[in-house]
């Protein structure tokens, strides 16, 4: 009864100060939303490449390069912006991804199949975008090279023209015309539309089936943050307990009719409710923005068993600790590294292979990696069993520890 | 300036004498910057070695796939390949290029195919356009050697296969060469951003969250009331109190600076070639972040707000100004958003240090508007402190 009575103590304080309350869900919402901005289609999909392009040679061929993507959807990522000599300086001061330089000669270089050169100036502060425009120049070459082979003859009739101070006749000009038209009607079937294309998706839209839960970003960041948060959460709760011990609320409360067992009975139950409550509410609020969390009863069990693993292991540590401060600091350091490490930031493939046996032996790791094959694999009871026992074994092993030291510590009088 | 400095001092060895505190400011940055290092690209950061990684599966094994398997190989794409079995069983891929079974002897026939590139979703974007470059290369590779083998060819027969191989690719006539502007160190990702990202971070993070919570509960607990009747003035608390924060933040960035130069030594981590100009670079940060953490301080009464707005606000201007993750990859609004905030300076400053060799003189804009920062937080600073 007593132990009861402390429970409803903490969780009238916590509504007492809402705003105090509400701090403690925003981090873990705040970070979801940040990744799930950058990460996601507000911001992925906007990304554009910004291009300067220095044209010395301003003729048709230098034109028909320009336009030369790769593909409709590379084309409208690229913001192409002429630029005169003062390209190098604009690359130097790193205004764009890249800098691509057409000579002066280089139409009549190619026409008459002398070797010429596109030069590439890139942004060494930024890793991919210039590469994309690297490899884009590349197929234009490609392309060029290799209607140089096919054209040759044809391209350097068209050389002689450019180069001529007299206007072509008729019959030179039919004659190039024929022989690009022959050519060309001859290979029709490998350029018109062209032989191979390809096809880009993403796989959640691959495999979808029907079951599976509707593909929404923030379903990727939120259930890492989440345990993060509750994680902090169930260090408030914890850090009560070392407050309540140097405020002498212990002993005040020993000398009722209140024994140590209560106590940490009251103050262990208190922290699980908490915690539990805190997730089911991130959960919620993730509902609202559209994560869908799978299988409900199974979503249910993964956050009391979370609730349970953080709980658990926060009570232990707060066993083991003299005060306030000393818990402040071992507590943030074990969530932070542990979360770092369990996957709450980065997937765990993302992670060097040296780790991942490491993140495995975190408790986050299993808590994380439960709600994924919930919210993206969209599994059940069955694909989450191993994550459910380990969470609910090492957390109730860590609060039946906790609570006995903390309860003969007390009875010591050293807490 | 003597109480200025006195003020200074007796703010730093409280915040020394908190373990917590100085846990923030040098444990956690350096496992942070250790981290997301290792899972961002290591210590590998020349330009050149930057690698978007690609599986294949290959369905056909004719010539042509085979072909187009080798054109795609080259710098800036790791390729795995693998067969549709060990496809299955592999849990680590990241984009798979899927090539379907009857591909070569399609292509040879002038017959439309479709090659799919899969993508795990919230893997890189960038990335992904790399590798979809190289694949538009291939396959117009592909297509032009096929047009130069139909050379002779009825336009209802299909190519040999023979045909295909024989077609010798002489140089291509148009070649691309590449540089990289500026001295091009080292480009951002791996330690060349977890280092200057965590730095900028946890300088900005302890500045918000102690330096704001301690003023905050000296204003609560009346310590500056008693403050203004010793015999100084409003203004040299306010300077007193920013320069204790700024000790702190100085002492933070010598150790990572320090960090970074032992990590390069050791371990070949590429952080650039300026050690001392970015220390003087984030020292200019340290006065930016120093007054805006006494503001944050000054507008809450209760220290635990103020640290978890401090926390909050901090991590935004991260996340927003490209400590976490190259500027790079964030859409435009966002990059935009990022020269807003003075965490987005800051890292422009250092990545033109780090990736493009520029000195501290040639930082013009970045030191400007860090000035124009730091000199409108200290205003606010002065203005949020009440001592009367």
């Amino acid at each position: 009864m007593a132990a009861l009575a402390i429970v409803r103590r903490d969780l009238i304080r916590y509504l007492r100060n809402p705003v105090r309350t509400a701090m403690l869900f925003a981090v873990p919402l705040m970070l979801s939303g940040i990744f799930a901005l950058v990460f996601g289609g507000g911001g992925a999909d906007q990304i554009s490449i910004k291009v300067l392009l220095f044209d010395e040679d301003e003729s048709l061929l230098s034109k028909l390069l320009e336009g030369a993507g790769g593909s409709s959807e590379m084309d409208q990522r690229l913001e192409v912006i002429p630029v005169g000599e003062e390209g190098d300086e604009l690359m130097e001061r790193g205004e764009a991804s890249a800098l691509i330089h057409l000579p002066k000669s280089f139409t009549s270089d190619y026409l008459m199949g002398r070797p010429t050169t596109i030069d590439v100036v890139k942004n060494p502060s930024e890793t991919f975008l210039p590469k994309v425009v690297d490899e884009g120049v590349g197929i234009g070459a490609v392309a060029l090279s290799a209607g140089s082979r096919v054209f040759r003859s044809e391209l350097e009739t068209i050389g002689g023209f450019v180069g001529s101070e007299t206007f072509p006749t008729d019959l030179a000009v039919a004659s190039v015309s024929t022989g690009f038209n022959q050519k060309l009607k001859s290979v029709e079937r490998f350029l018109m539309p062209p032989v191979v294309e390809l096809e880009t998706l993403t796989l959640s839209e691959a495999t979808k089936d029907e079951d599976a839960p509707e593909f929404n970003i923030l379903a990727y960041f939120l259930p890492g943050f989440s345990v993060m948060g509750i994680l902090f959460l169930a260090q408030s709760a914890t850090r009560d307990i070392l407050r309540d011990r140097e405020q002498g609320l212990v002993r005040h409360l020993l000398t009722a009719p209140v024994t140590t067992a209560d106590y940490v009975r009251g103050k262990s139950l208190s922290v699980l409710l908490v915690t539990t409550a805190g997730f089911a509410v991130l959960v919620a609020i993730g509902i609202a923005a559209g994560v869908q969390w799978g299988y409900a009863p199974a979503a249910a069990a993964m956050i009391v068993a979370s609730a349970v693993m953080a709980s658990g292991v926060l009570l232990l540590i707060t066993s083991f600790v003299n005060s306030e401060r000393q818990g402040d600091t071992l507590t943030t350091i074990v969530i932070m590294v542990s979360s770092m490490l369990g996957g709450a930031f980065f997937p765990i493939s993302q992670m060097p292979t040296f780790l991942r046996p490491i993140s495995a032996s975190t408790p986050v790791f299993w808590s994380v990696d439960g709600f994924s094959k919930l919210t993206i694999g969209g599994g059940g009871f069955a694909d989450i069993a191993i994550n459910l026992a380990v969470l609910i074994g090492v957390g109730g092993l860590c609060m039946v520890f906790g609570s006995l030291l903390l309860q003969r510590k007390l009875a010591r009088g050293v807490v | 300036m003597r109480k200025i400095v006195a003020i200074a001092l007796h703010d730093l060895r409280r915040t020394l004498a908190d373990r917590g505190a100085v846990m923030w400011m040098f444990l956690l940055p350096l496992v942070f910057a250790t981290f997301f290092g290792l899972v961002t690209g290591g210590g590998s950061s020349n330009p050149s070695d930057a690698q978007a990684s690609l599986t294949v599966v290959d369905n056909d094994g004719g010539v042509v796939a085979r072909d187009l398997l080798e054109d795609l190989a080259g710098q800036g794409v790791a390729i795995t390949e693998l067969s549709p079995g060990e496809r299955e069983a592999s849990e680590d891929l990241v984009r798979t290029l899927v090539i379907p079974a009857g591909f070569s002897e399609g292509v040879l026939a002038g017959e439309q195919q479709t090659l799919r590139l899969e993508k795990e979703p919230g893997t890189s974007e960038e990335a992904a356009l790399v590798v979809q470059a190289r694949i538009f290369t291939a396959i117009t590779r592909l297509i032009g050697r096929t047009v130069e083998a139909a050379q002779g060819v009825e336009s209802t027969d299909p190519v040999s296969s023979q045909a295909f191989t024989d077609v010798v690719v002489s140089d291509d006539l148009v070649s691309v060469e590449s540089s990289f502007a500026g001295k091009a160190t080292a480009h951002p990702d791996g330690f060349a951003q977890s280092i200057p990202g965590m730095a900028v971070m946890f300088v900005m993070l302890v500045a918000l969250t102690y330096g704001a919570a301690t003023i905050s509960a000296e204003r609560a607990n009346g310590q500056l009331r008693r403050l203004i009747t010793a015999p100084v003035t409003k203004t040299q608390i306010v300077a007193g109190k920013i320069g204790g924060r700024w000790i702190v933040a100085a002492a933070q960035i010598t150790v990572f600076v320090l960090v970074g130069v032992i990590a390069n030594k050791l371990f070949g981590v590429q952080v650039g070639d300026r050690p001392f100009q970015m220390w003087l670079l984030l020292l200019l940060y340290g006065l930016v972040v120093a007054p805006l953490g006494i503001a944050v301080g000054g507008w809450f009464k209760d220290p635990d707000r103020a640290a978890n707005i401090g926390v909050m606000a901090t991590m935004a201007m991260a996340a927003f100004g490209g400590c976490w993750w190259p500027i790079e990859i964030v859409s435009k609004p966002l990059k935009i958003v990022s020269l807003t905030i003075p965490s987005g300076w800051a890292m422009r400053g250092l990545h033109g240090m780090i990736s493009f060799g520029r000195d501290l003189t040639d930082l013009g804009p970045e030191l400007l508007a860090l000035a124009a920062f730091g000199a409108v937080f200290s205003l606010l600073a002065t203005r949020s402190i009440r001592v009367d």
